[in-house]
């Protein structure tokens, strides 16, 4: 984006003669504005059912506009700070876990001499990523399985009573943040696999020439080179943070676990698809969407001002 | 570095790396091929719980029962249709919304790339997009998922950015030449951005076979069902016990049977992104870094 040149200011004349000769690129992208309107512009405007009492029948033009009422009544409800308390809590716990694993992997990997052995590591290490969410869960929930699960059979290997860990609320956020580590860590590690392929060569080869061993190289090098990398992924991670992992928290979740796993957005989901109330459901949708922009925005200011070269935008 | 001779003390850690790579291969793989090693099992190892890396009393008899149940054979059909077609459908249109945005000159191009970046952003969300999919009618049709998924405006951020390093010389000889936009964006430019197409693809076909959530708000009618969904239905179902698939005949341990029929679903549906993914790997490394300094 930088290094643009300024561009001189065009008579009018001269931009219809611009716009004619460009003709033939707004016939292209035409069906992509179409489809833009239609499924991204289009489902905004209908934002604005949270305003209403919106009438399943009727329509919008026959509800009633009730203002903020469906916000009050979101926020004021029983479920509300229950909602804010497990997102929060779920999401810090999996960046308190699971954001420093990738790396740790990722140098890890670095260290191997032998690449076909850290190819093969890394290949395997991706493999989880493309599992579907519902063939994930499935597995997950074979092996914690108190009669037939792996984990059990260790329990009992130890002569301790196997339990029920996915009957038990308490136990539901470590599954949840332990598995997304079974799940993400080999391709969350791509990136800093690739940061570290960037660091020059030249700066490892002169520290071996000073004798820093491979511990004092991995500190004093290695570590500083991914660093920036680090933070920006860290940013852009609790910009998301909002939106993190619904499908796999909606797949686990059960009515033991209920307690701990409601979020936001299943939340939505079971106001708005079961039980049909549309314009409380919107309401909710409306402030988790908003929350979760002011976060990556604020996650892009803090990127920017940290690295020049990575903003979003 | 890499070849530097190699201490014996270098040997040592590498040998530590090498041990605790195993481990994690072992961590990552024993789930998944003890789940492949139980659908290959007979009834009886599975039910004594013998099963573990190595299917026991080889059998494909779960297989057969799948392939004979029309439900789970008609899901597979539905998830192959729609992963494929939304997958062309959505490279093309995600090229056609890149290709201006990083080709071309045109006035009001900076207002279109606005338009196309804002809903990376924010979104209307669960309930209205579902009202918007009911308004165009598209309840139980596959285009419903199609549509919604057409274009990602991630992913043309990802294509446009690398079409940008693509050296405009080329394109304006080609229209010096004479050639009609579409022209160079199909004969010229479209060659060179192979790489970025088989990312972008391997994602779509993912998100499309992988996906539970859109099927469940789109799909209600149980022939539309795709794989996922059939999936979740059986592990639901026999959870609570109750999925007759391939049971109810008499003299057989029933429970059982379905219990590997379960994971023979499982086993199918995880297969096809398993096997593709090795060779469509070192694009969507590739891919991936580009996404994460771009975006």
């Amino acid at each position: 984006m930088k290094g643009r040149e300024k561009v001189p200011r065009i008579p009018q004349k001269n931009l219809w003669k611009r716009i004619w000769r460009a003709k033939y690129i707004y016939l292209m992208i035409l069906p992509v504005i179409v489809w833009f309107l239609l499924f991204q512009y289009w489902p905004m405007t209908w934002l604005s059912i949270a305003f209403f009492d919106y009438d399943l029948y009727q329509g919008l033009s026959g509800s009633v506009f009730v203002g903020l009422k469906n916000f009050v009544k979101f926020f004021t409800g029983l479920d509300f700070w229950r909602l804010i308390r497990n997102v929060l809590l779920m999401n810090l716990y999996a960046l308190a876990v699971g954001f420093p694993m990738p790396i740790i992997f990722a140098l890890f990997l670095n260290e191997f001499r032998t690449r076909k052995v850290k190819k093969f590591v890394q290949t395997v290490s991706f493999l989880p990523h493309f599992i579907s969410m519902v063939a994930f869960v499935t597995i997950v929930t074979e092996f914690l399985s108190p009669s037939t699960g792996v984990l059990a059979q260790i329990f009992r290997f130890f002569g301790k009573e196997p339990i029920f860990f996915l009957g038990k609320a308490k136990y539901f956020r470590s599954i949840m943040v332990f598995s997304g580590v079974w799940q993400e860590m080999g391709y969350s590690a791509i990136i800093y696999l690739s940061a570290l392929t960037a660091i020059d060569v030249n700066l490892y080869e002169a520290a071996m020439a000073d004798g820093a061993n491979r511990w004092k190289r991995l500190i004093h090098i290695t570590l500083p080179g991914i660093m920036p990398t680090v933070v920006v992924m860290f940013i852009l991670r609790v910009g998301s943070l909002i939106n993190a992992n619904f499908e796999k928290i909606f797949l686990f979740q059960n009515s033991m676990n209920l307690e701990v796993s409601e979020v936001i957005q299943t939340w939505v989901y079971k106001r708005g698809m079961i039980k049909y109330d549309y314009s409380l459901a919107t309401a909710a949708g409306l402030f988790n969407g908003v929350v979760a922009l002011v976060l990556v925005i604020m996650a892009n200011r803090f990127s920017k001002r940290y690295s020049d070269s990575a903003g979003i935008w | 570095m890499l070849h530097k001779r190699m201490s014996r003390m270098d040997y040592f850690v590498e040998a530590i790396l090498i041990f605790i790579g195993i481990i994690i291969c072992i961590c990552i793989l024993y789930p998944i091929l003890n789940i492949v090693a139980i659908s290959l099992s007979a009834d009886g190892p599975v039910l004594r719980n013998e099963v573990r890396l190595l299917p026991r009393g080889f059998t494909l008899k779960a297989y057969e029962e799948v392939i004979v149940n029309n439900g789970v054979l008609r899901a597979l059909g539905n998830s192959i249709f729609i992963s494929l077609v939304g997958c062309v459908c959505s490279v093309a249109a995600t090229y056609f919304a890149a290709y201006p945005i990083a080709c071309c000159e045109f006035p009001g191009k900076k207002i279109y790339n606005v338009f196309v970046l804002i809903p990376m952003w924010f979104q209307g969300g669960m309930i209205p997009a579902y009202i918007c999919v009911q308004k165009l009618g598209l309840i139980n049709s596959y285009w419903a998922l199609i549509l919604t998924a057409l274009i990602s405006s991630y992913n043309v951020l990802i294509l446009s950015s690398f079409l940008r390093g693509i050296p405009k010389e080329l394109l304006e000889s080609a229209r010096m030449d004479g050639a009609s936009e579409l022209r160079v964006m199909f004969q010229v430019v479209a060659p060179l951005a192979k790489a970025s197409f088989a990312t972008i693809a391997l994602w779509v076909v993912a998100g499309h076979w992988n996906a539970y959530f859109g099927p469940l708000l789109y799909l209600t009618d149980s022939s539309k069902f795709t794989l996922q969904q059939v999936l979740r239905e059986i592990v639901l179902e026999a959870n609570a016990l109750q999925y007759d698939l391939g049971t109810v005949r008499p003299g057989q341990p029933s429970v059982n049977l379905a219990d590997q029929i379960r994971y023979a679903v499982l086993v199918v549906s995880m297969v096809p992104m398993l096997a593709v993914y090795p060779f469509v790997q070192k694009y969507f490394v590739k891919g991936v870094t580009l996404g994460a300094v771009k975006g």
